[in-house]
């Protein structure tokens, strides 16, 4: 077993057209483990996304998974895999959703890939029979869990969950926060969790990072974080967060 | 129809449970725009008439002087004969062929040239989509009817000639929709999930960047073969174009002219056919942008 | 003050019968407080809220009544209910970046309507422009007037949008979706901006939200719609406390995720909403609901009223937490 740990991310800077978006991020996340990065719109989350994913390179520092730098490259299977926000936006609507989940099993030779494709839907919840269905059939939730199968198809060492939750039904995302737990638990890859919701972070997270403008706030395990943030700011975001949300006291 | 966040869709309308695969079918027709139903009519009524040429009519190139200016409904000449005794209606028969397979070719050519370039422009970027958008202006700047009239002295009056000739004028609206399109799309989710999938780079274009393109792609098409027929309709009717002893519609109708007068229907029948044969090109077209909710012209802009 | 504004029997389908949409809906709000639909997606609230305003698509009808100010108009009459758009009655639509024409400055689209409508003459209408936007938190109202939408940032935009909604002094104002597009602390901001000046013109407000958390918040009463009809409503505090039907529960359930446990599954409901032409027989929560039985199945239940509060179930979890 490598003991480089899943994600490094070390004194990473990235500057779009002059202006700088990110400045000294730096983290390890181990394997089975979720961190969650949080914080409001333009904090740069979507551009830590994109590095760690491989899709962009750091204009300074270095990311590394698994102690490899990700690089997206025609013909290799990224250890990276993503789920995105918007699942009919991260679908293929010509290509059914077998054929979708199979684009990650190039490993795989082509007799083999059907069952597995059957077993990966059995696995997120769908039943495997409408493998030949195009994307347009499906709810959003039961996209969202045909695209986890893939981003699973290609077994990865880190799933990077942008806003996965965010365009969902509210009775639906927490069907979905379960998934991400359970699938997890059996597979054992680390998650990075992009998000602003608090909620879905206080479930899944067991560390948490908080970014405001570009800039690491905080980073804290998740238990200590939301029994009480360290800085001013994340206090802050977590109180206003708290005022816009229901709390339950259950019998 | 949509309502905020929903999208509703009505029930199929006038569809028994129990209807034969023909009803089916019918229903079905019956669904699609009107505009798009009568273009199809007229190419079916076209080729109908193509056919029945093919097999039941006299060779168009038989000359009869005895029939001269035969007039129309006289028996032999349904819609009468030229100066030099040839069956305008098995002329007209037999000239839907030509034109509809140059239109077709010509068509399918530029197409796949404009496509090609299209992806290849906006997928690559940089120096490569630069280059290509040159090679774009450069053939926007050159007036097509010079071009034909200086390649046609040299490349001749064939039918393969004036196919690759007319295509050269035509691909470049394919290359600018589908480049449009493909810069649109490679922001799409779906297009950096298949790259982290390690998808080939020719999957990525065709499966992934092109077929959203597809239905404008279509309508392109459709539109462009009336103006390839006009044009090849043009160029016969100055001599540019195809020449006997295949027959085409402007040729007669070039050489009707002279005899305007007495003859009427040696310009009027091919006219009229090619007139038809345009409408059907610009009602499809329009038929399958409302089937399809989509406006080129927005787009090409 | 006012009476109550209300939504009678509010039913709206496809025309030729197809596919309805909403069944039933009744709703009140009285002057000066908020009432909050919520739902999930084919729940019906957008298509409720557009058939109170006249704004349903072409193809989709409504039936039902609109009671505003005194006067009671059928929704079936689009054409009086357009009028009443834009003076007795008003809409905040979900975008901000949507309601606003990006070629006008703020102050003329804020007086533009009010003075085409014969609302108010053009200065009253201005002062009141100045007015409305000085509560809505602005400090250089003057400057803001000039700007052109662009120049907006998204919390201003959305202050702007409930300035201009407000602009005709409206009876009934419904709100749609506000702030979806905001970050935490900015929501919270306009939304209590927008509660007291609501209050201090005695506008009864909708709000439209699938966020159960911030309509606690904010709302006075609570109605709660799935397939195209208000499964529960009442008072906020009872309704959140003691919630009576299984729908409720689940909703305030899954918006209480704050206060979870970490790494431990959530009580959660299979399955999604059922979209409109699809919804079952018999009570349409029966296939997701955890106390579903037998008569559930097969009998649709009838709204029960007790007080300020209703509901529509054969089992309701009144007695429970």
């Amino acid at each position: 077993m490598s003991d480089a740990a899943a994600l490094a991310v070390e004194g990473v800077s990235h500057a779009y057209a002059g202006r700088e978006v990110l400045r000294d991020v730096g983290f390890t996340l181990e394997a089975g483990r979720t961190l969650a990065v949080v914080g409001e719109s333009g904090a740069g989350k979507s551009t830590l996304s994109r590095l760690v994913a491989g899709l962009e390179l750091p204009t300074s520092g270095r990311v590394r998974v698994a102690g490899v730098a990700p690089t997206v490259r025609y013909g290799a299977v990224s250890p990276v895999q993503m789920v995105f926000q918007h699942p009919t936006e991260a679908l293929n609507r010509f290509l059914s959703v077998g054929a979708s989940v199979a684009e990650g099993l190039r490993r795989l030779p082509r007799r083999e890939r059907a069952a597995y494709v059957a077993a990966l839907l059995e696995q997120v919840g769908i039943d495997p029979s409408r493998a030949r269905e195009r994307p347009k059939t499906f709810s959003g939730g039961q996209l969202q869990r045909i695209v986890t199968a893939r981003a699973l198809a290609a077994e990865p060492k880190l799933l990077l969950c942008d806003e996965p939750t965010s365009a969902l039904d509210v009775s639906v995302q927490a069907q979905i926060v379960n998934l991400l737990l359970a699938l997890q638990e059996r597979n054992g890859f680390a998650c990075l969790l992009v998000t602003h919701d608090l909620g879905v972070a206080r479930v899944l997270a067991d560390d948490v990072l908080v970014l405001r403008d570009g800039e690491m706030v905080e980073l804290a395990p998740a238990d200590d974080f939301f029994a009480g943030p360290s800085t001013p700011y994340a206090q802050e975001l977590l109180r206003t967060t708290a005022e816009q949300m229901l709390v339950r006291e259950r019998a | 129809m949509s309502v905020g966040d929903l999208v509703v869709e009505p029930p199929r309308a006038g569809l028994p449970v129990r209807a034969s695969r023909l009803g089916r079918a019918w229903a079905r027709w019956s669904a699609l725009p009107g505009s798009l139903r009568l273009g199809l009519a007229i190419y079916a009524c076209a080729l109908a008439l193509a056919l029945v040429g093919a097999v039941a009519l006299a060779d168009p190139n038989a000359q009869d002087l005895n029939q001269a200016f035969a007039k129309p409904f006289s028996s032999g000449h349904p819609l009468g004969a030229d100066a030099l005794g040839h069956d305008v209606l098995s002329w007209i028969a037999h000239s839907v062929v030509t034109s509809l397979t140059i239109g077709v070719a010509v068509v399918a050519l530029s197409a796949v040239v404009g496509i090609v370039v299209g992806l290849v422009a906006g997928y690559a970027g940089g120096y490569v989509d630069a280059s290509l958008m040159r090679l774009v202006d450069l053939q926007l700047a050159v007036p097509p009817l010079l071009l034909f009239i200086a390649a046609s002295a040299t490349v001749g009056h064939s039918m393969v000639a004036l196919i690759l000739l007319i295509s050269v004028v035509s691909w470049v609206p394919y290359a600018r929709v589908v480049r449009t399109q493909v810069l649109v799309e490679r922001t799409r989710a779906s297009i950096s999930a298949a790259r982290l999938a390690g998808v080939s780079r020719l999957r990525l274009l065709l499966v992934h960047l092109l077929p959203p393109a597809a239905t404008l792609i279509l309508v392109l098409g459709s539109l462009q073969l009336g103006f390839v027929l006009l044009w090849e309709a043009g160029l016969s009717f100055v001599g540019l174009g195809i020449a006997p002893p295949t027959p085409s519609l402007g040729f007669m109708i070039a050489q009707g002219r002279a005899s305007l007068q007495e003859a009427w229907w040696v310009v009027v029948f091919p006219g009229t056919m090619l007139a038809l044969l345009l409408l059907a090109a610009n009602v499809v077209g329009d038929g399958l942008q409302e089937l399809f909710g989509i406006d080129v012209e927005v787009v090409e802009r | 003050m006012n009476g109550p504004c209300e939504g009678r029997d509010v039913t709206v389908g496809t025309v030729g019968g197809g596919v309805q949409l909403v069944e039933g809906v009744d709703l009140a709000v009285e002057a000066g407080a908020m009432l909050g639909i919520v739902g999930e997606t084919g729940a019906g609230k957008t298509v409720t809220m557009r058939a109170l305003l006249g704004l349903l698509p072409p193809g989709v009808r409504a039936h039902g009544e609109l009671r505003v100010n005194g006067d009671v108009v059928s929704l079936a009459r689009v054409g009086e209910l357009r009028r009443l758009l834009g003076s007795e009655t008003s809409v905040v639509l979900q975008n901000p970046v949507g309601m606003l024409d990006p070629m006008v400055r703020v102050g003329d689209q804020l007086v533009e309507g009010v003075v085409r409508k014969g609302v108010l003459r053009p200065a009253d209408a201005r002062a009141r422009a100045v007015s409305l936007l000085g509560q809505m938190g602005f400090r250089a109202v003057e400057h803001v007037l000039t700007l052109y939408p662009f120049q907006l940032s998204g919390g201003m935009a959305q202050r702007v949008t409930i300035a201009m909604g407000m602009m005709p002094g409206p009876r009934l104002l419904v709100v749609d979706e506000p702030t979806s597009a905001l970050d935490a602390n900015v929501r919270l901001e306009v939304l209590r901006l927008f509660k007291r000046l609501a209050q201090e013109e005695g506008t009864a407000v909708i709000l439209v939200s699938h966020d159960l958390g911030l309509v606690s918040h904010f709302c006075d009463t609570i109605a709660v719609m799935y397939a195209g009809r208000v499964v529960e409503h009442g008072p906020t505090r009872e309704l959140v406390a003691r919630p009576a039907h299984p729908y409720t529960v689940a909703l305030l359930d899954a918006s209480a995720t704050l206060t979870a446990r970490r790494r431990v599954p959530l009580r959660v409901l299979p399955g999604a909403p059922p979209r409109p032409g699809h919804w079952p027989a018999g009570c349409v929560f029966a296939p997701r609901c955890p106390h579903a039985q037998e008569r559930c199945v097969a009998e649709r239940p009838l709204p029960t009223a007790d007080g300020s509060r209703g509901w529509a179930c054969h089992f309701p979890r009144i007695e429970q937490a």
